[in-house]
């Protein structure tokens, strides 16, 4: 089966470093295109083998914030940790005044002196960052520090 | 297109009223050269910070100027110390990203025959790249007394010695430092990072006096820089992921509480808070920590690489006659006070991508460099080096002792990419008579000399406006990047 992949490395909207085009049937794709994105940027397209799932929770005030929130959380992992997050299984829902995301991440372990990676990504920026719905497919830009 | 007024030589302005909510005037400093080269998003973002409340007089921009994250890269604004604000967007990601520059006694040929040798030897000891633990291990306890005393835990424990600090921008100790405001996940990103060099546009670079490079010989001997060919060793690196994570908790926080500060910023990457308040209070000492951790790992990396000539070439530092010439913070905010209207002001400047530039006789700098100035380094492209400026009083009268810290980046990573391969730029340089050392060709194309401006044309522009003297200019021989 062929997978379409839902994001596109862009430096549109940044002179010094580079974000993702994302897209989701949902805000649960949306998400995970984001984390495979980042992880495509930092490890050159490589792919890795999960070989243990850990489980994620995080509450923000707003589904943009849930964004930077998710894909700082998984950049941690792999800076302090050295976790890969190569599978998703996520659900996000409105929990009150705020937005909720709950699921689990599987992982592989990075070893930094047999692994290269492409890209050190210091941080996830707010620089343009807008979720938007359009035809039922939701879309964002986002852009990372490097 | 967004209307600047030409108010002087190499000073541009975007007045009052141009955007609302501006409570100061923008100030461009650049060339005629230049300023056609700058987009309009940055001058956007520099109107932007002019809204920040408490600002003083301008918001600034220098000529290496480019677009950033809430404040352009280059982006200088100084904030009243009580009524003011704090901005992680000031600041930036890389708190303390910053430059050091080492001098030698060693001439171009005398390290010429060990030259493969040395840069093998400081790529296999220098972690660079991602994810390597650095050359220092440290439990907690040692980690905060690192984040509180910055380059003072480094004499204290055998990687400085008295001049180093002396050389270093705050002795490489800012006040405040606060651990408790640092989040569990900042430790846990920086605690294995001290001497680390990281990877994008870091890098050590060996380095010469170039053909006429020595502009200014009086000043140049005053930092022992006496010749032609002479050797000197650039360090460009920051607080690592440590850093990055307080700059992500602090926007974040900023953010989150902004519907309880007194006024409303449109860009959430420029959020801020008040300085007098809880949350700013907390940011300033957490980034007072990753400044110290900066300044240390700069230090630690530069007694790695001393050690790493001692090795090769077989004599001591004292005999290479190695020396700290300065060491420059370029992402930092810094109490300071300046004459505004008339009376002394303490303010909180904030330099992002910009350079502190202190004139003769500013009573913060040591006596060995109050003829002198401050030295200030700025850094090129590989390709084309570094520079070494004084500070001057102009700078301080004018721009809140600030100037440039780079060329500034002219092409995106994926229009330098296509230009160039990274191992074709490699031979390129080789044939220049230039040696680099990378584990990732691709980020190498990226770093390009053509992706940067040209570093002649920026030192011109600031040599110019006065904000720091050029002394010496250096051209690469070797070129270590993560």
């Amino acid at each position: 089966m062929l997978i379409m992949r839902k994001f596109e490395i862009s430096d549109k909207y940044t002179m010094a470093d580079l974000g993702l085009d994302i897209f989701g049937d949902s805000l649960e794709e949306l998400f995970i295109c984001g984390a495979e994105g980042m992880f495509d940027i930092i490890l050159g397209g490589r792919q890795v083998v999960v070989d243990n799932q850990i489980e994620i929770k995080i509450r923000s005030k707003s589904i943009e914030q849930l964004m930077v929130d998710w894909l700082s959380e998984v950049l941690y992992l792999f800076d302090a940790r050295h976790l890969i997050a190569g599978s998703f299984a996520l659900k996000i829902n409105k929990a009150g005044p705020d937005f909720l995301l709950q699921g689990r991440i599987g992982t592989a372990r990075f070893d930094p002196l047999k692994d290269w990676a492409d890209y050190d990504i210091k941080a996830v920026t707010y620089h343009r960052l807008r979720i938007k719905q359009q035809d039922k497919m939701y879309q964002c830009h986002i852009v990372f520090d490097l | 297109m967004i209307k600047m007024e030409k108010i002087g030589v190499g000073v541009w302005e975007v007045p009052i009223g141009s955007y609302p909510g501006m409570r100061v005037p923008a100030r461009i400093l650049s060339s005629d050269k230049l300023i056609g080269g700058i987009d309009d998003n940055v001058i956007r973002q520099i109107t932007n910070v002019a809204t920040l409340p408490g600002i003083e007089k301008y918001a600034i921009c220098m000529p290496d100027a480019h677009l950033g994250y809430g404040f352009p890269i280059g982006g200088v604004a100084a904030f009243d110390a009580r009524e003011g604000i704090i901005s992680p967007g000031g600041i930036g990601f890389d708190i303390n990203c910053g430059v050091r520059l080492l001098k030698t006694d060693l001439m171009l040929d005398d390290i010429k025959p060990f030259i493969k040798r040395l840069v093998g030897r400081m790529f296999s000891s220098i972690p660079s790249g991602v994810g390597k633990a650095g050359i220092v291990s440290l439990n907690k306890g040692q980690f905060k007394n690192l984040m509180i005393n910055g380059s003072s835990w480094c004499l204290a424990n055998g990687y400085a010695t008295d001049d180093d600090l002396v050389y270093t921008e705050s002795q490489g100790r800012i006040e405040g430092a606060d651990p408790t405001s640092v989040s569990e996940k900042a430790f846990d990103r920086g605690l294995s990072q001290l001497g680390t060099l990281g990877s994008g546009n870091h890098y050590l670079e060996i380095e010469f006096i170039g053909p006429r490079g020595l502009i200014n010989p009086e000043l140049g001997a005053a930092f022992g820089l006496r010749d032609e060919n002479q050797v000197v060793i650039a360090i460009h690196c920051g607080s690592r992921g440590f850093g990055h994570q307080i700059a992500t908790d602090y926007l974040r926080l900023f953010n989150q509480n902004s519907g309880s500060y007194d006024f409303k910023i449109n860009d959430r990457q420029l959020t801020a808070a008040p300085i007098n308040s809880p949350d700013g209070e907390a940011y300033y000492g957490a980034m007072a920590c990753a400044a110290n951790c900066a300044f240390a790992n700069r230090q630690v990396i530069a007694w790695q690489v001393t050690k790493v000539f001692e090795r090769v070439m077989g004599k001591s530092a004292m005999q290479m006659g190695f020396k700290t010439i300065y060491d420059v913070a370029h992402n930092i905010a810094r109490f300071e006070t300046y004459k505004i209207d008339g009376r002394d002001k303490k303010v909180l400047v904030h330099r992002k991508g910009a350079t502190r530039s202190f004139g003769p006789g500013h009573k913060e700098l040591p006596a060995s460099l109050q003829k002198t100035g401050q030295p200030v380094i700025v850094g090129g492209s590989m390709e084309s080096g570094s520079a070494l400026f004084v500070g001057t009083n102009l700078a301080e009268k004018d721009y809140f002792g600030s100037t440039v810290h780079g060329a500034g980046r002219v092409m995106s990573r994926s229009q330098a990419k296509k230009r160039i391969k990274g191992d074709d730029l490699m031979r390129q340089m080789a044939r220049r008579g230039i040696m680099v050392k990378t584990g990732h060709m691709r980020g190498l194309a990226e770093e390009a000399g053509f992706a940067y401006k040209d570093l002649d044309e920026v030192s011109q522009a600031v040599d110019n406006l006065g904000l720091s003297r050029l002394v010496a200019k250096f051209s690469p021989i070797a070129n270590i990047k993560g």
